[in-house]
C-alpha cells in the first residue's frame, strides 16, 4: 500500500543542512496497524506528515496505492490525500465553532459529497461511534475523551484507507486512552490501515508492527 | 457548511470585533453615502416627475444672469430648429395664504407650455397651459397640498390668496416634482404672463429680461447639434453687451440634478470632486484599519484554517469563506453607513452658515435604488479591498507546524507584521494629509476673519427684507420700507440704521459696466443701492463731497456716490465731483461724493471699483437688507429687529436677524465647508489611526508576552520594555507623519483658490498636526505599552 524509498528531509541551515529524516525505506501493507516510536526529535511526526501528504519538501520516492507521490504536483497530492487519508491529532483539533454533527460533516463537504448523502453518513457515523446524543453539542461541551472520539469519527467518516494518528492518547487519561486504542483496533479489524505515533508501549501493543526512529534514521 | 451561516456564527462569536469593524466601516461608508446622495441630488438625479429628462437643456450666457425676455422666448419658439420647443420660468418668493396660515414660499412663474414641455403629470386637476395666460390660476406642489391642505382630494377649484390676491387652484403637480431646482423645492406655479397687479410693471414689458429658458431637444438630436442650431439665433435673442468678452449662448443639460446652467454645475462638480476625495480618503483609512484587524484576526484563526486544510479544504474554499465573512461585515457596515448618513447630512448642514439654514433647502437623502445601489457596490468593493489580502495571507498556513505548535505555526509571520505596519503607516499618512488640509483651511479662514476691512461691521445686525408683493403699490411699498427704517432707528441703543441691496461682503453682489459719457473711460464696477446713513452705519468714510441725504431720495436717477477705485479708473488724477457716469440705462448720474473702497466680491478678494445709488426707483421691487448699528450688545437688538420685520411683513414668519458677521460668513461658505469637511474627516481619521495603533500594538504585545516574560526574567526593566513598545508605535507614526505632511502640503497647494494669505506648507499648521498626531499616537501606544511593562514573567512563562 505504501512504499518509501530513500526518503530524506532536511532544513536549510548553515553551514550544512539539518536532516530530520535519513534514507527511510519502508513498506506498509494494507491492514497494517503500525506504531512509530522514538525519542523526541527523532522525526516521528515529520514522517507521519509525509505519509499524510501534508509535507512535500522531501527527497526520495513515495508510492501510495501504486501511485508515485514524489512526482505529483500539489493539486494531485491534495486529491490523493482527500481520497485515502484520515488524520487524528493529539490535541483533537475539533473546530470549536461547529457542533459535533457539523464537525463530522466538514470533511465530506470538502469532498463534494451531496448534502443528502452527507446527512446519512453523519447519522451513520454518530450511531456507529455512539455519540448521537452529542450531535448538537459544541466541542467545549465535551470531555477530552469524547472530543477525541469525535476527532476519530471525523477522521474516518470519509472512509479513508489510511488512518494516521499523532499521539492520539497524549492528552487523555488512561481509561479514555484505552477506549480510543480499542476503537483503533476495531477500525483496523474492519480493514483500515493505521499508522500512529506514540511513546506508549501499551498503545503500540494494539498494533502488529513497530517502527523505531532515532535522529531521523530508521532503526533496524 | 454554508459560508454565510459560518460567517454569521463567527461574527456572533466575536461580537466585539464585529461591532468595532462595523462601526469603523459604518463611519467611512456614511460619509461616502451622504456625499453621494448630495452630489447625486445636485448633479445626476433625474428631475422628479419629468418625462425624458435627458432631452432637456438650459439656455444661458454664463455669468450674465437672467438672460431672456418673453420676446426672446417667442423668437426661440418660432424657430425651433433641433428643439421640440422652449419654455421659460422665473423663481421668486411669494406670500401665500394657505391652509389657514400665511407663509412665504418659493414659486415659479412659468410660460404656458412649461408643464407640457417638461412632461409633468397632474396629481389632481390639471396643470397650467397656453390658455391660462392671464387668469389668476395656481398649481400647487404635492408637498404643499399634503402639508397645508391635509391632502384634501377636493382641493381643485378652491381659492388661495397669492400676494393678497385671490387665485384658483387648478391642480396639484405630481408627487416628486419640485420645480427646476429640487434642492429648494417650489410650492406653487403661476403664469409668467399674469397682468398687473399680479406681476409689476417691470415684468409686464415683453422686452424685460427676467426669465430662465430651457428647451427640449428633438428625439435623437445630439447636444452638439442642438448647440450649433442655437448660434444663428443668439444675435436675435441676446443683447450685444451680453455677447461681449467671448459671451455666447450655451445649452447645458438640465434634466438631471438641481443646478440648471453650466456655470453652477461646474462649481458644484468641483465641490463634489473635493468632497468625494475627502470621503474616499476617510474610507481608505477605515479600510486599512479593518484590514489590520482582519490580519490580526487571521493570525488567531490559523489553527482553525490548518485543521480545515488537514481535513481536505482547498485553499480557494477557505479564501471564499474568509471573504464571505468580510463581505458580511462590509454589508453590515454599509447598512450602518446608510443609517449614519442621515446624521452625516445633518452634520453637513451645520457647515452652512446659520443664515442659509433659514432658507427652505431640502438636503434630506432619498433612500432609493440609486443610494442603496451605491452603498451595495461600495460594500462589495470594500469587502474585496479589505478582505482579499488578509484572506490570501490567512490561508498561507503551514498546516503541519500550525497543528503542532500554536505560537510558531505560521509561515510568513514576519511579512504579516510588515503588511500591518504598512497599513498603519498609510493610515497615519492619509490622516495627516487630511489634518494638514483641514489645518491650512482653518488658518486661512482665521486670516480672512481677522483681516482689516475698509468698513466696520462690529455691533451691526442685519436682516434680509422681503420682495415687494404684487398687491402692494410702489408708493405703499416705499412707505413700508421707510417706516421700517425709521422704526429701526428709534429702537433702544440704536445709533444708526440704513437699507442697502448689496452691502459689502453679503451674498448677492453684482457688477456692471460703467462709463463716463464725456471722456469715454469705462470700468467694471460693483453696484449698490442704499439709503442715506448707509456709509455712516458701516463706517465707510466719505473722503470727498457728501453722503446721500433725504433730499436725494426720490431723485435717485440723478446722483451717485463712487468709491476711490472707480474714481481713479474713470478720472485718474482728476476731481470726480460733478462728473457723470452712465450704465445700463439711458440716464446719466452725477457724482456727489467719493467714499473709501469697501466693495468686495468676496472676503478673500481685494476691493473693487464700485458705486452707490440712492434708494428709489431701483429698489421698488423690495428685497435687500436692513442694517442696524448699536453701541451696545447686539443680542437684545436682534429680537427687537425681528419683531419689527414681522410686524411689517406678516408672511415673514421667522425673519432671520443676525450679526453682520454671520452674513459675511455666507460669503465664506466654500472655505467654511472645506474646513468643516476636512476637519471632520481628519478627526475621524485621527480616531481610526489611534484605534488602529492600539489594536496592532496590543496584538503585537499579546504575541510577544512570552518573549517579554523571558526578557524580564533575564533582568529587563519595565522602562526598557515600555520604551521598546512605544518606539515600535511611534516609529511607524513618524514615517506616516513625514509622508502625510508631504502629501497634505501637495494637496493644499491645489486649494490655492480658497486659501487666503496662508501657505500650503504653513509651519504653524504642520507643527500643530505633528503635535496632535504624535499625542494621539502616544496615547494609543502608551496603554498597551504599559500593559507590556506590567507583565509578570512567571505568569507569562507559565501560560505558554
Amino acid at each position: 500500500m505504501i512504499k518509501l524509498l530513500n526518503i530524506e528531509k532536511s532544513f536549510p541551515t548553515r553551514p550544512s543542512p539539518t536532516y530530520v529524516l535519513r534514507q527511510i525505506t519502508l513498506d506498509l501493507e494494507e491492514g497494517d496497524f503500525v506504531t512509530i516510536m522514538g525519542p523526541s526529535g527523532a522525526g516521528k511526526s515529520t514522517l507521519l506528515s509525509l505519509l499524510g501528504l501534508y509535507d512535500h519538501t522531501w527527497e526520495g520516492e513515495y508510492w501510495l496505492h501504486g501511485q508515485p507521490v514524489h512526482s505529483m504536483n500539489g493539486k494531485e497530492r491534495a486529491a490523493l490525500n482527500k481520497k485515502h487519508v484520515g488524520f487524528v491529532f493529539q490535541q483533537f483539533h475539533l473546530l470549536e465553532d461547529l457542533t459535533v454533527g457539523e464537525n463530522l460533516d466538514i470533511p465530506l463537504s470538502y469532498r463534494d459529497v451531496r448534502k443528502s448523502e452527507r446527512q446519512a453518513l453523519v447519522a451513520d457515523t454518530l450511531d456507529r461511534f455512539g455519540i448521537v446524543a452529542k450531535k448538537d453539542l459544541f466541542p467545549n461541551q465535551l470531555s477530552g475523551g469524547q472530543q477525541q472520539l469525535v476527532a476519530v469519527a471525523r477522521a474516518v467518516i470519509a472512509k479513508p484507507s489510511l488512518l494516521l494518528a499523532d499521539e492520539p492518547t497524549g492528552n487523555l487519561h488512561s481509561d479514555q486512552g484505552r477506549a480510543i486504542m480499542e476503537l483503533f483496533k476495531r477500525l483496523n479489524d474492519e480493514g483500515t490501515t493505521i499508522v500512529q505515533v506514540s511513546h506508549s508501549e501499551t498503545n503500540a501493543a494494539y498494533g502488529n508492527r513497530i517502527i523505531r526512529l532515532r535522529d531521523g534514521w530508521l532503526e533496524k | 457548511m454554508n459560508d454565510l451561516k459560518l460567517a454569521f456564527r463567527q461574527l456572533l462569536k466575536n461580537k466585539g470585533f464585529a461591532l468595532v469593524a462595523i462601526l469603523i466601516l459604518g463611519v467611512g461608508m456614511a460619509a461616502n453615502t451622504a456625499v453621494f446622495g448630495l452630489v447625486d441630488a445636485a448633479l445626476y438625479r433625474p428631475l422628479g416627475g419629468v418625462g425624458k429628462p435627458d432631452e432637456l437643456v438650459a439656455l444661458e450666457v454664463p455669468n450674465r444672469g437672467a438672460t431672456f425676455s418673453r420676446d426672446s422666448l417667442d423668437v426661440l419658439r418660432e424657430s425651433k430648429g433641433t428643439f421640440q420647443d422652449f419654455a421659460g420660468y422665473d423663481r421668486g418668493s411669494t406670500l401665500l395664504f394657505a391652509g389657514n396660515a400665511q407663509t412665504r414660499v418659493q414659486t415659479e412663474f412659468v410660460s404656458g407650455n412649461f408643464f407640457t414641455l417638461l412632461g409633468v403629470k397632474p396629481f389632481l386637476g390639471r396643470l397650467l397651459d397656453e390658455s391660462d395666460r392671464s387668469a389668476p390660476l395656481v398649481v400647487i406642489s404635492h408637498r404643499l397640498w399634503r402639508t397645508r391642505f391635509d391632502s384634501a382630494r377636493d382641493i381643485v377649484g378652491h381659492k388661495l390668496e397669492v400676494n393678497g390676491e385671490p387665485f384658483t387652484i387648478v391642480g396639484v403637480a405630481d408627487d416628486g416634482f419640485g420645480g427646476m431646482q429640487p434642492l429648494a423645492p417650489v410650492s406653487a406655479w403661476l403664469s409668467c404672463e399674469l397682468p398687473k397687479p399680479h406681476l409689476p410693471d417691470w415684468n409686464q414689458k415683453r422686452s424685460t429680461r427676467w426669465l430662465a429658458v430651457f428647451g427640449r431637444m428633438k428625439p435623437g438630436v445630439a447636444l452638439a447639434a442642438a448647440r450649433d442650431s442655437l448660434l444663428p439665433l443668439q444675435s436675435q435673442v441676446l443683447e450685444p453687451w451680453m455677447l461681449q468678452n467671448n459671451g455666447s449662448l450655451q445649452a447645458t443639460p438640465c434634466g438631471r440634478g438641481a443646478i440648471p446652467g453650466a456655470s453652477g454645475q461646474s462649481g458644484v462638480r468641483l465641490i463634489s470632486l473635493f468632497l468625494f476625495t475627502v470621503v474616499v480618503l476617510v474610507l481608505a483609512v477605515a479600510c486599512a484599519n479593518l484590514a489590520s484587524l482582519l490580519l490580526s484576526r487571521g493570525l488567531n484563526r490559523r489553527r482553525e484554517i490548518a485543521i480545515r486544510m488537514a481535513l481536505g479544504a482547498p485553499r480557494w474554499l477557505l479564501i471564499r469563506q474568509l471573504l464571505v465573512e468580510t463581505l458580511l461585515l462590509s454589508l453590515m457596515g454599509g447598512l450602518g453607513g446608510l443609517v449614519l448618513s442621515t446624521w452625516g447630512v445633518r452634520l453637513a448642514t451645520l457647515a452652512l452658515p446659520k443664515i442659509s439654514r433659514s432658507y427652505d433647502i431640502d438636503l434630506s437623502l432619498r433612500y432609493d435604488w440609486r443610494i442603496i445601489g451605491f452603498t451595495l457596490a461600495a460594500s462589495l468593493l470594500v469587502a474585496l479591498v479589505c478582505g482579499l489580502i488578509p484572506a490570501w495571507r490567512g490561508t498561507q498556513v503551514d498546516c503541519q507546524a500550525a497543528l503542532k505548535d500554536e505560537t510558531l505555526g505560521i509561515g510568513p509571520r514576519r511579512r504579516w507584521f510588515e503588511l500591518r505596519n504598512l497599513l498603519i503607516v498609510s493610515q497615519v499618512a492619509v490622516s495627516v494629509a487630511l489634518l494638514v488640509g483641514g489645518g491650512v483651511m482653518l488658518r486661512s479662514l482665521s486670516q480672512i476673519q481677522n483681516q482689516k476691512f475698509a468698513f466696520d461691521y462690529d455691533h451691526c445686525v442685519v436682516t434680509a427684507l422681503w420682495d415687494k408683493d404684487a398687491a402692494t403699490s410702489d408708493a405703499e411699498h416705499a412707505r413700508m420700507r421707510r417706516e421700517l427704517l425709521e422704526s429701526a432707528r428709534t429702537l433702544p441703543g440704536v445709533t444708526t440704521a440704513a437699507l442697502g441691496n448689496h452691502p459689502p461682503l453679503v451674498m448677492g453682489t453684482r457688477s456692471t459696466s460703467v462709463s463716463d459719457p464725456q471722456n469715454g473711460n469705462s470700468s467694471e464696477a460693483l453696484i449698490g443701492v442704499v439709503t442715506p446713513g448707509f456709509f455712516e452705519t458701516l463706517k465707510i468714510p466719505v473722503v470727498l463731497g457728501r453722503d446721500f441725504s433725504v433730499r436725494d431720495v426720490g431723485h435717485s436717477n440723478d446722483v451717485v456716490v463712487v468709491n476711490e477705485s472707480l474714481a481713479a479708473n474713470l478720472w485718474p488724477g482728476q476731481n470726480p465731483l460733478g462728473r457723470s457716469i452712465h450704465y445700463d440705462r439711458d440716464t446719466d448720474y452725477q457724482v456727489i461724493g467719493v467714499v473709501r473702497d469697501a466693495c468686495y466680491w468676496s472676503a478673500t478678494d481685494t476691493t473693487r471699483p464700485g458705486f452707490y445709488l440712492c434708494e428709489g426707483e431701483l429698489t421698488r421691487d423690495g428685497g435687500g437688507y436692513l442694517i442696524v448699528r448699536t453701541a451696545q450688545d447686539t443680542r437684545p437688538l436682534r429680537g427687537l429687529v425681528a419683531s419689527l420685520v414681522r410686524r411689517a411683513d406678516p408672511g415673514h414668519e421667522q425673519p432671520y436677524v443676525a450679526d453682520y458677521a454671520d452674513f459675511v460668513a455666507v460669503g465664506l461658505i466654500a472655505q467654511r465647508t472645506a474646513a468643516w469637511v476636512l476637519g471632520l474627516a481628519s478627526a475621524i481619521g485621527l480616531a481610526l489611526v489611534a484605534a488602529g495603533l492600539y489594536g496592532v500594538l496590543s496584538y503585537h504585545i499579546a504575541q510577544r508576552t512570552r518573549e517579554i516574560g523571558i526578557r524580564m526574567a533575564l533582568g529587563a526593566g519595565r522602562g526598557h520594555v515600555m520604551r521598546s513598545m512605544l518606539w515600535r508605535g511611534i516609529s511607524l507614526v513618524a514615517i506616516g507623519l513625514v509622508i502625510g505632511s508631504a502629501v497634505g502640503v501637495f494637496g493644499a497647494s491645489h486649494m490655492d483658490k480658497v486659501l487666503f494669505k496662508t501657505s500650503p506648507a504653513d509651519p504653524a499648521t504642520l507643527l500643530g498636526v505633528c503635535v496632535l498626531m504624535t499625542g494621539a499616537a502616544l496615547l494609543a501606544c502608551w496603554l498597551p505599552a504599559r500593559r507590556a511593562a506590567r507583565v509578570d514573567p512567571m505568569v507569562a512563562l507559565r501560560s505558554e
